[in-house]
């Protein structure tokens, strides 16, 4: 028996040709829009499953890049207090050295220099950044230093911050230790700066000698422990830097393989938009024309 | 032989003819109804009387279906597939509007949010826009889990209306198929014509077995029993069964408490009953293991340290704990106590500004906090992997469903290539008959001169 082609199936063929060519632009169509390859998660659901884990961990290295950028202003701004603590502690050392046994009317001028610096270095010791104290340790939302003056005048310098540094992430494994505590810097055999240059100004105003000669070298010592605590601070900036140089080359990775997977290649849409748009134009053709042949044409 | 007898073979071959005719017109006014089946004329001779005489006409011996049974069958069990695959294609559809990750939106990006907001707390322990802040991305993660728990849930409520109005379609059309059974019994025991009952009784086969699969016995009657997939009795000569679903959502046969879910495994119903007991709870499963991992392990972190108050706190809970016997992705929430002042978040572990406890609920994200199989993995890898499992599953249906399509337009090409009406076939068989009539016409005519020659000699 010879294939008999019937007129239903003639048209169902042509319809569902219709549908096939049409559903076929729609995608495209959706693909051209978004300029993206994947549009719903079945279109591709294992490059779903990537794209998700891509961007989690690329959110996850934004917010190390954010943590090393505030980490990056809190050292630069202690580099610059440790900088002048250091030019401060030498000042005054030098000045007590100098004045072992100078006059009376020196000593007196040293003593006024002192007392400046002393207000400087108390207001450094509490310096900010952001609204938390960099010489707290993790006790930096309160003053790394507090005074109190008794019912004789006397002051006490009390470190109020913690012997802990404050550290950050900059790295699934690495955490990095990146605030320098008040203990470090501003203390030499347990004894404060301050309490030092008080003791330095008590000395120089009664003419203790020995006193001003063991201030100075303390002071001197105190001044490289700072130069010390700087370096220091210096190479977590450095390890920062490296840090964020590696973060950033991973993410220019990652946004390449999100790239790759999400973004629809144009130029080829834009080939196989045309041929489908020939085989919807065929189809259409095809319907109009499919009606007119018939025997009955031919029959009079 | 009697010249009357010629009238009598020119009367029976115009009425044969007419037949004929009539047959090729009801083709042609089906051509475009889908579940006809073209029917012919069988034209005979009638017998000699004699070896001495001529013929004695024509006859209109039967009116025939043309039909191939196996084609039919084909079809009955393809149908039972796209329905299964279209039911499941469908309905997944729905669910892939709620693991929708596009680039602003969707559970990952709330997540993200999440874990940046700890962070930035970690950072600035005691401050109240990073309080805040985690709060609001908290408050958001659980609020989007619990939508997309109430939206699962919404779809499976939808579910499980079909499956009962499944089960009623079922129910009506295997009560159809008894009765069209009967109808074709006594109609073919008087004589009468049956191929359009027929026709009638394989539609509703058809659309039954979109629904449920099923398997056709004919017997010699005429009258077709239906068995369900496993052998189970549907519709028995004259008589059918009724399922029903029952009071645990068991579909059953009537005034029977054996279950046959784990029996129907295709058609429309399969679909839906699988959807129902296992593709959507195991959606739903994945998004409760999410919720709870982050819930304890949040508050694990969270119910040890200090408030920026810088008091010791014990056991504050930052998410509301799960009832018992809830589901977590269900009642997830923010603790009330946070959520109205967010300063009572536990940050730091020592002091009020270490900020040790909200980088160490930071660090939760790229760990394996989420049991997934045997396996632990972090959130983002736990949430992909369900977003992935999700589209498979719709990836799969939607192929599927066009695959099997594919297989219906080709076994309909197959059916049509034998049932179907051609127009122009019918036309042809038209002039042919149409030629045939008049040829009695004239040998009536014939005939009649004949008779008229032979009654002009006896005047």
């Amino acid at each position: 028996m010879s294939l008999r082609i019937t007129d239903g199936i003639r048209y169902q063929t042509m319809l569902a040709n219709m549908k096939t060519a049409q559903k076929g632009t729609g995608d495209l169509v959706e693909q051209l829009g978004t300029g993206k390859r994947i549009n719903h998660p079945s279109d591709d659901p294992a490059g779903a499953q990537s794209l998700i884990e891509w961007s989690s961990a690329r959110s996850e290295i934004a917010q190390y890049q954010d943590q090393i950028s505030s980490t990056d202003l809190w050292l630069q701004t202690t580099d610059l207090a440790l900088g002048r603590v250091e030019a401060l502690v030498e000042q005054v050392a030098d000045l007590a050295a100098g004045n072992v046994s100078s006059g009376t009317g020196e000593r007196q001028a040293a003593i006024d220099t002192i007392e400046a610096v002393r207000t400087e270095l108390l207001s450094l010791a509490n310096e900010t950044c952001g609204d938390r104290y960099l010489f707290a340790g993790t006790n930096a939302d309160e003053a790394a230093f507090s005074i109190a003056t008794d019912a004789f005048g006397n002051r006490t310098y009390t470190y109020e911050g913690s012997g802990d540094g404050l550290t950050v992430a900059v790295g699934r494994q690495a955490t990095l230790e990146y605030s320098t505590t008040g203990d470090d810097v501003f203390y030499e055999n347990g004894t404060s700066v301050f309490r030092i240059l008080e003791d330095l100004s008590t000395a120089l105003a009664s003419g203790d000698s020995a006193a001003i000669g063991q201030a100075a070298d303390d002071l001197e010592t105190l001044s490289t422990r700072v130069l010390e605590a700087q370096s220091i601070n210096g190479i977590r900036q450095d390890r920062l830097e490296s840090a964020r140089a590696y973060l950033t080359n991973l993410d220019a990775k990652l946004a390449d393989l999100v790239d790759k997977t999400e973004t629809a290649d144009t130029a080829a849409l834009a080939v196989q938009f045309s041929q489908q748009e020939l085989a919807l134009e065929a189809s259409y053709k095809l319907a109009s024309r499919v009606g007119n042949l018939s025997i009955l044409d031919f029959m009079k | 032989m009697a010249i009357s007898s010629l009238l009598n073979i020119s009367r029976d071959a115009l009425m044969t003819y007419q037949g004929a005719i009539s047959v090729t017109g009801s083709n042609i006014a089906n051509v475009n109804n889908a579940d006809y089946t073209v029917q012919r004329a069988t034209i005979s001779a009638r017998t000699q009387l004699s070896s001495f005489q001529a013929g004695t006409g024509v006859d209109l011996t039967s009116v025939t279906r043309v039909y191939d049974q196996y084609i039919g069958n084909r079809i009955i069990d393809e149908t039972s597939n796209s329905g299964y695959w279209d039911t499941r294609s469908g309905i997944l559809g729905q669910v892939e509007v709620l693991y929708d990750e596009t680039d602003t939106a969707g559970l990952t990006k709330d997540l993200e949010a999440f874990w940046d907001s700890w962070s930035d707390l970690a950072q600035n322990p005691t401050g109240l826009v990073e309080q805040n802040a985690v709060v609001a991305a908290s408050d958001n993660l659980a609020s989007n889990i619990r939508d997309k728990y109430q939206s699962l849930q919404t779809i499976l409520a939808g579910v499980n209306e079909s499956i009962a109005g499944t089960v009623n379609s079922i129910n009506s059309l295997a009560a159809d198929i008894a009765e069209l059974n009967r109808s074709i019994v006594s109609a073919s025991n008087s004589g009468a014509g049956v191929n359009e009952l027929i026709d009638k009784r394989d539609a509703a086969i058809r659309s039954l077995s979109e629904l449920i699969p099923v398997q056709t016995v004919a017997d010699e009657s005429g009258s077709v029993s239906v068995f369900l997939a496993n052998g189970q009795m549907l519709v028995s000569g004259i008589s059918s069964r009724e399922l029903e679903v029952g009071a645990t959502g068991d579909v059953t046969f009537k005034g029977n408490t054996t279950p046959l879910d784990s029996l129907i495994t295709g058609g429309k119903l399969g679909a839906l009953l699988e959807l129902r007991d296992e593709t959507l709870p195991g959606y739903m499963n994945s998004l409760d293991t999410l919720a709870a991992a982050v819930i304890t392990e949040v508050n694990t972190l969270h119910g040890s340290g200090v408030d920026q108050t810088g008091a010791a706190v014990t056991g504050r809970l930052f998410f509301a704990s799960t009832p018992v016997g809830s589901s977590a992705a269900f009642t997830m929430s923010v603790a009330s106590g946070i959520l109205s002042d967010p300063t009572t978040i536990v940050a730091s572990q020592t002091v009020a500004g270490d900020g040790a406890v909200a980088s160490a609920i930071t660090a939760l994200q790229n760990q394996g906090i989420v049991t997934s199989g045997t396996q632990q993995v972090t959130t983002s890898e736990y949430w992909a992997s369900s977003v992935s499992t999700v589209a498979k599953d719709i990836s799969l249906a939607g192929q599927k469903a066009e695959q099997s399509a594919a297989v219906m337009t080709q076994l309909e090409s197959q059916r049509a290539n034998v049932s179907g009406v051609s127009l122009d076939e019918e036309m042809i068989y038209l002039i042919q008959y149409q030629l045939g009539y008049s040829a009695a016409g004239q040998l009536c005519g014939t005939a009649q001169e004949m008779l008229d020659t032979l009654m002009g000699l006896v005047q």
